[in-house]
């Protein structure tokens, strides 16, 4: 792991760390197979939705037993939905529960049988029951479902956990995990990290730099792989917002879609792929990658690399390419911007400099500023005071419901014009209506297509230049068995019970 | 029993500037008391109005602050889930402490011999320069990895930082030193060059070389803060690190007014001696 | 001989940097995306780096921004740790006392926030000089502390040795006294400084290239070209990456041999 941990609060976890740990010590009402993409039974055995999926009925598991031995049943649900919905708690696990002033209810049943009733209806109502773990009424902070508990923790440099003597997941009659201690190191430098398992101190890289993937494969030929295209794209946008501190003239050029078209059609993606990423990397399309089975949109095709109709696309906006190379607006203004990002990454501050140059090759000045995180953050999310930003996401959840505050024009995360009142244009009232329409419904074709048009929208009006999505490279020494990669967060360890260790 | 005098003096002032101007430059900065979660496209704009309002809500007058900080209660870290400021200090202390004394006094030992004898042999010399300014060349984050490569403590790490800092002044100093006239006439009259070196090189560069040990006290600390970050030691450099990119002002407050505290005192100490 | 070859380095450097446009192969932001993390060659005299671009032009440039302004700014350090110092172990009393008391406060500073400030309240279109003046201005006024408390004590040494009396004597005025016998004692004090200083500035400036000071892509300088190899396996892979560091180091050891005086005069005499 790459950091700290921010909580040990499931409910409340947001960062990668706290994530990961709690999901190995809690577990969820439904279970969501990572490999298959298909929702399985969790402690829930059985579930039924009613009232168009406003509403479901689950039946629990029996037998089953937190960490600290006490029984599990309906009113630990209970609990944990109540607590989840609390507006003071602003779980990031909560929105499907919430609308408005509106929050889920709950009704315990039997001790083994409750429901859930929405304020609106939910699409992938089992996709949200799996994310959400399921804590204990009586010792909400020691006991946890999941495989493992937090035996100890170091900060800034372990975590150990230790098995659930109650877990409840059987293998051949045996109780899981089958692995009694995981240590997570928490260790910020990739390159000491890579020594450390060249070193058989560590086990399992969770993700590996492809520059270092190459030279692990090399060493330890088979203990290094790559499970494909991940859920996590890079990405540029423009400033479009008309409340930003940017000059007028530059706010005109990013709202042009010609612009912005023919700064995507100058990118050589492919470059970024090969020279960045070793080639472990995938163009990147739309904001939902191939390896997410659902929601992919075929046939939706990358920008291309095309020079030609880039400089024919700003010709036609009225920008001039004069003696000195450089490219001038309707104005007269040569055509400058600044590009942010945030310092600290290296494959981030690669794909700038290829960026740099390609765009200058139209006449366009690009200057590279990093920032430290939170600077950034405030430039982007508050401030406004930036031009043009490139950024990623990381395992970017695979259901559009994860988009809307992204997406939706009103959005807080409508990054190149958050907080609008009204839709500033056609397309974006376009992408929320579709948007609002994928949401409204839990018809699974309906919501694809609705989906699929958002896609096609966000490709033609290139608010938002896509770049590429980096493969899953991870390595695990080969005495660790049944390691499942998958694209999809906790990408490892979904499966944490099921690992094994043999020492031939 | 006058530098008793002087801490009881200096120190309370310079602390309550410390405090106040990092107090005021944290909270000035770019980032502060911004939450990485506003970018994160799970919470509605509710939420993120929520966090906002929690972070406005943390947010003290420096007056509050102190009087709660002179009760003993530092709080609690947003960096390191959420555990007590004072109870992550006590965890970390001992690590760091030893490092710095460690790393100073290999880095000074070292120095001041291999500086010493340079004097008197000239390949020495020749040799401590190119190490010390090759050690000034190379960026931290390679002689970290370098240090654990080695498997060696992160005061290996933190000594390279101060060793060729000691090592420059120390040179310079004693070369000056064997310079004077004085050193002359002993020499000639026919005084062994180790005695000259010892005896009157000592009186000449000693005092100097007393308020550096003390001053590089300072730069030790500062040292200790990117490699600790760098070779992942639990140490109390790491947490400043940390606690700074995270623009953590309840951890960054006590930890500024320690490193202000142990360079007062180290420099206080050897004014004296000096 | 020794002097002869240290002054030949420094003027190749001098050389370097000056001539760069002229000398460099390349254009230092060229990227050739063909050939990324090539070896030396004949084309390419130091290789390539990840995206192509040829080290050796880019060394080149790196020397002109490196050369100039780490040095300058070491030069700045200097002044102030000259001022402080010696007006403290001059002035003694309570002007000491705060001086040493201000001296301390500057070194517990986190001044980390202070550029961040600083950073902030920049354009974010700053023309490259601007940003890469600032950093170095900044970090040779921070950066004094330490040669001040050594100045003072210089200067509390030499009052005692009495010769201050004696030269006031012999009627020495006050700007003899100055030059002829204060400086000189400082020197030693001053000169490891700017040893010290010096590349410890070349490569802070890559650091605070990080955020968002500094000099930015695809500008070179000797600091950002080090401050790649944060992969030993690259270094040991490839160790003609170290160029920039083993220039670092040559120079410096031309310049000492240069403004020395200790082995002719001291111990060699």
């Amino acid at each position: 792991m790459r950091s700290d941990p921010k909580t040990f609060d499931a409910l409340v976890a947001a960062d990668q760390a706290s994530e990961m740990v709690t999901f190995l010590t809690t577990e969820r009402l439904l279970f969501k197979n990572r490999k298959t993409q298909k929702i399985e039974p969790g402690l829930a055995e059985s579930w039924k939705l009613q009232e168009q999926g406003r509403r479901v009925v689950l039946e629990l598991r029996k037998g089953v037993q937190f960490s600290d031995g006490s029984p599990f049943t309906a009113s630990d649900v209970a609990f944990t939905v109540r607590r989840l919905v609390d507006p003071k708690l602003n779980s990031p696990k909560s929105s499907a529960f919430r609308s408005g002033e509106a929050v889920a209810k709950v009704e315990v049943l039997t001790p083994h049988r409750v429901a859930i009733t929405f304020p609106a209806i939910v699409p992938g109502i089992e996709n949200e029951l799996a994310g959400i773990p399921i804590q204990s009424e009586r010792n909400r902070e020691k006991a946890g479902l999941g495989p493992y508990v937090v035996a100890q923790y170091q900060a800034g440099s372990l975590i150990v956990l230790s098995r659930n003597p109650y877990y409840w997941r059987t293998e051949g009659g045996r109780r899981l995990p089958k692995i009694d201690t995981v240590r997570i190191a928490i260790q910020q430098n990739a390159d000491t990290e890579a020594e450390r398992f060249r070193r058989g101190e560590y086990h399992l890289l969770e993700s590996v730099d492809p520059t270092l993937y190459e030279r692990l494969e090399r060493d330890l030929p088979g203990q290094a792989h790559d499970a494909g295209p991940s859920n996590d794209i890079e990405f540029l946008w423009f400033n479009q917002a008309p409340q930003a501190p940017v000059a007028p003239h530059k706010l005109t050029w990013f709202q042009s879609r010609s612009f912005r078209r023919a700064m995507s059609l100058a990118i050589r993606r492919d470059d970024i792929v090969r020279l960045v990423y070793q080639g472990r990397a995938t163009v990147a399309a739309g904001l939902t990658p191939p390896g997410n089975k659902l929601w992919y949109k075929h046939g939706l095709k990358p920008h291309p690399f095309d020079f030609e109709a880039a400089k024919k696309l700003l010709q036609q906006d009225g920008f001039v390419l004069r003696g000195d190379n450089l490219l001038y607006d309707r104005q007269g203004k040569p055509v400058e911007f600044s590009l942010i990002t945030n310092a600290n990454n290296k494959a981030r501050a690669r794909i700038a400099s290829l960026i740099q140059q390609d765009l200058g090759k139209l006449g366009i000045r690009v200057n590279i500023t990093t920032f430290d995180f939170p600077s950034l953050v405030e430039r982007i999310g508050r401030t406004l005071n930036y031009e043009a930003c490139l950024l990623g996401f990381v395992n970017l959840a695979q259901d559009p419901m994860s988009g809307m505050n992204m997406l939706l024009s009103s959005g807080p995360q409508h990054m190149w014009n958050p907080n609008q009142k009204t839709p500033a244009t056609a397309w974006e009232q376009e992408i929320d209506k579709a948007m609002r329409e994928q949401a409204s419904t839990t018809d699974a074709k309906k919501r694809k297509a609705a989906y699929d048009r958002v896609q096609q929208i966000l490709s033609e009006e290139a608010p938002v230049l896509f770049l590429a999505h980096r493969n899953t490279l991870y390595a695990a020494s080969p005495k660790l068995h049944h390691v499942l990669a998958t694209n999809d967060y906790p990408r490892l360890l979904w499966n944490a019970e099921h690992l094994s260790w043999s020492d031939r | 029993m006058r530098v008793a005098a002087r801490l009881l003096v200096r120190l309370p002032v310079t602390l309550l500037f410390v405090g106040l101007f990092g107090w005021l430059l944290v909270r000035l900065a770019p980032g502060f008391g911004v939450d990485e979660r506003e970018i994160d496209s799970r919470f509605s704009a509710e939420s993120i109005a929520a966090l906002q309002a929690e972070q406005g809500a943390t947010a003290e007058t420096p007056l509050s602050y102190a009087r709660r900080f002179l009760q003993g209660d530092f709080g609690t870290s947003q960096t390191f889930g959420n555990i007590p400021i004072a109870q992550l200090i006590q965890e970390r202390w001992a690590l760091t402490t030893t490092s710095v004394v460690v790393a100073l006094m290999a880095a000074w030992v070292l120095s001041i011999v291999w500086a010493g004898l340079g004097a008197l042999w000239r390949p020495l010399d020749w040799s401590g320069s190119v190490v010390s300014f090759s050690l000034l060349a190379l960026p931290s984050g390679l002689v970290a990895v370098g240090v654990f490569l080695i498997g060696a403590p992160v005061a290996l790490g933190i000594a390279a930082a101060v060793f060729p800092v000691a090592f420059r002044y120390t040179r310079q100093l004693v070369f000056d030193a064997m310079s004077q006239p004085c050193i002359f006439a002993a020499a000639a009259r026919g005084v062994s060059r180790i005695s000259v070196l010892v005896r009157h090189a000592r009186a000449l560069a000693g005092p100097q070389l007393i308020s550096l040990i003390g001053a590089s006290a300072a730069m030790a600390v500062g040292a200790a803060i990117p490699m600790e970050a760098i070779c992942d030691s639990p140490g109390l450099g790491q947490l400043a690190w940390k606690a700074a990119l995270a623009r953590d002002l309840p951890t960054l407050m006590p930890l500024i007014l320690l490193i202000a505290t142990v360079i007062q005192v180290a420099n206080i100490a050897a004014e004296a001696r000096a | 001989m020794l002097q002869a070859l240290a002054i030949t380095v420094l003027l190749l450097l001098a050389v370097a940097g000056v001539f760069a446009p002229w000398l460099a192969p390349y254009p230092y932001e060229l990227q050739d995306r063909e050939s990324p993390s090539l070896g030396p060659s004949a084309k390419h005299w130091l290789g390539t780096d990840d995206l192509g671009r040829d080290r050796w032009s880019r060394f080149l440039y790196g020397t002109r921004i490196s050369l100039t302004l780490a040095p300058a700014a070491a030069l700045l350090t200097l002044t102030v740790a000259v001022l402080v110092g010696v007006l403290a172990g001059v002035a003694g009393g309570w002007v000491e006392q705060t001086l040493l008391a201000a001296t301390d406060l500057f070194a517990s500073m986190p001044w980390l926030f202070l550029l961040l400030i600083i950073r902030a309240a920049l354009p974010l279109n700053v023309p490259a000089w601007t940003s890469v003046g600032i950093t170095f201005a900044m970090l040779g006024l921070v950066g004094w502390t330490a040669a001040a408390r050594v100045v003072r004590t210089a200067v509390h040494t030499a009052r005692n040795d009495g010769f201050l009396l004696q030269a006031r004597a012999m009627g020495s005025g006050f700007t003899q006294i100055w030059v002829r016998h204060f400086l000189p004692n400082l020197r030693p004090v001053l000169l490891a400084q700017f040893w010290i200083s010096m590349p410890l500035f070349v490569l802070s400036e890559a650091n605070l290239g990080l955020l968002g000071l500094g000099v930015a892509e695809p500008l070179p300088s000797w600091g950002n070209l080090l401050f790649e190899l944060t992969s030993h396996r690259e270094v040991a892979e490839a160790p003609w990456v170290l160029a920039p560091a083993v220039a670092l180091v040559v120079t410096l050891l031309a310049m000492q041999r240069l403004s020395r005086r200790d082995w002719q005069e001291g111990v060699a005499r």
